[in-house]
């Protein structure tokens, strides 16, 4: 069977599994609320979920972007000056091993009710897998390949142009496959600790009002946005590197 | 760009200037306090064709790579066409292939050949297109290098060491790490390529009959730290086809490279 087949067969399982443990379990909505419950929630508040969604994006897309601005200028920077890749390491180290539910706190209580908070914590969770994708990427090239370079005469630019950032692109884009995913997850985990809006805003009213309908609805959908950036960094690899994906399709086999 | 002649790859003008190519006097290098080469002097005419040969770890890779200004001697003093390397590296008048191609993997053979004329800007380079199609690769061009066999590889890699007409080529052993096949039909190729121009060309190897296949001088050198421990002068017509490489005078030579070589070991 195919991986594609596999996918596709995974949705209508998933709801036979669901009314099959129901049924097996003799569960009440309350406890276990069936599928066509959820389907029916969700095409009744569709515009308040839809809006709750748009909220939970931008936050993940805002973080995201920020993310990736500072992974990328320090990882540049590091690549040209050791004495600040020295420095930094520490503070790095230390941002990426905090529990990052107490870091929520403390942004949350000093930042207080903006976006800011939950932009942070998006940015403090998906920047050091890209960081260190890149510095990896960096470090891999061949160094016969920048001692040919330099024999060239080429300068700093090119070989930065040339060899280094070509190098590192697929790291980066194999980074999106974590970073990408986490930023959604990022997003509501800072809405669940302190806002007005937003799916992990949903979740928590959901819990308190026992709202399991809503709560599955609301869990469903972060699934889905999940998934699809997933899907999306599989894409963007391909785009950007076509290289490793394609290359041997595209132009046959290789002959010696 | 100028266009190549029938027979590929036009020959540059022979310098009569008697500038060595290559000069170095009492050239000393050590890596963290080891000596890795000791007073090496050497002299190399323009046109020449020599070889290194020595045991793995003698310095021969070491003393190429500061022929290239990837290295600067401890003492003593390299000169490439009477300038220190680095004025013939800004004058783009080197060229290196190493052991493993140096290929940027996301540019196709044919893209990475173009991607050296551009970091040169070489004027009286050779057209890309041309030079793969003389070594062989029309059907390689645009191929990834992951896509391109060990011996295509090298090729491509050979092709941008020479298609800004440097004058002086280092080829740190190119056939190294290929199959025993290739590497002999590489050889021939390669032969043939450098007949047509006469650029000095310094080989680093570990093959004796490479060595004595491909050049005008043989340089052993002694166990590290490397010297220059003998000198064997490779008085065969230019053109080295297989009858001449059974003759005698041809194994002979051979047989005397491998004799200094193993004299050089056992100091």
């Amino acid at each position: 069977m195919s991986s594609r087949t596999a996918a596709f067969l995974f949705a209508p399982s998933a709801v036979i599994v669901w009314y099959g443990i129901i049924w097996i379990g003799h569960l009440a909505p309350t406890v276990l609320p069936p599928p066509h419950l959820v389907v029916a929630l969700m095409a009744q508040e569709w515009q308040f979920l839809l809006w709750n969604t748009y909220v939970t994006l931008t936050t993940a897309v805002t973080g995201y972007f920020f993310a990736n601005v500072v992974a990328i200028s320090m990882a540049i920077a590091f690549l040209y000056s050791d004495a600040l890749k020295s420095l930094a390491t520490p503070w790095v180290v230390v941002l990426k091993n905090l529990p990052i539910i107490s870091v929520a706190s403390l942004l949350i209580i000093s930042f207080g009710d903006s976006p800011v908070p939950r932009i942070l914590v998006v940015i403090l969770i998906c920047f050091h897998p890209i960081l260190a994708n890149l510095i990896k990427g960096f470090e891999q090239v061949d160094p016969n390949l920048i001692s040919r370079f330099q024999t060239l005469h080429a300068s700093r630019f090119q070989l930065f142009r040339y060899v280094l950032w070509p190098n590192a692109l697929p790291y980066y884009a194999a980074a999106h496959e974590v970073a990408f995913t986490s930023s959604i997850v990022a997003a509501v985990l800072a809405e669940f600790f302190f806002s007005r809006q937003g799916l992990g805003f949903m979740l928590t009213q959901a819990m308190n009002d026992y709202r399991g309908d809503r709560l599955w609805a609301t869990n469903i959908i972060i699934a889905t946005l999940s998934a699809a950036a997933l899907g999306l960094s599989v894409l963007a690899e391909r785009v950007l590197i076509p290289w490793r994906s394609k290359g041997s399709k595209r132009f046959g086999k290789p002959r010696s | 760009m100028r266009a190549l002649s029938t027979t590929g790859v036009e020959a540059p003008e022979l310098n009569v200037s008697s500038t060595p190519a290559v000069k170095a006097s009492s050239v000393s290098k050590s890596f963290a306090g080891s000596l890795v080469i000791e007073g090496i002097n050497l002299t190399v005419e323009q046109g020449e064709f020599i070889a290194l040969i020595g045991a793995s770890g003698c310095g021969k890779t070491t003393l190429l790579r500061m022929c290239a200004g990837l290295e600067q001697p401890s003492s003593g003093l390299i000169e490439i066409f009477g300038k220190p390397p680095a004025a013939a590296t800004s004058a783009h008048e080197i060229g290196v292939a190493f052991q493993r191609p140096a290929l940027v993997p996301c540019r196709t053979a044919l893209e990475n050949v173009r991607l050296t004329l551009k970091i040169t800007g070489s004027d009286d380079a050779m057209d890309p297109l041309a030079v793969l199609t003389h070594f062989g690769l029309e059907e390689a061009l645009n191929l990834y290098p992951h896509e391109l066999s060990g011996g295509m590889q090298q090729r491509v890699n050979i092709a941008c060491a020479l298609v800004h007409q440097p004058a002086l080529l280092l080829l740190d052993e190119p056939f190294g790490a290929l199959d025993e096949i290739t590497r002999e039909r590489l050889v021939d190729w390669l032969a043939g390529i450098l007949r047509e121009s006469s650029r000095t060309t310094i080989l680093v190897t570990h093959s004796v009959e490479e060595a004595v296949t491909l050049s005008t001088r043989v340089f052993v050198m002694s166990r590290r730290p490397g010297r220059i421990a003998a000198e064997i002068k490779v008085p065969l017509p230019t053109i080295r086809d297989f009858e001449i490489r059974q003759s005698e005078q041809f194994l002979g030579l051979v047989r005397s490279a491998r004799d200094a070589l193993h004299s050089a070991l056992a100091d």
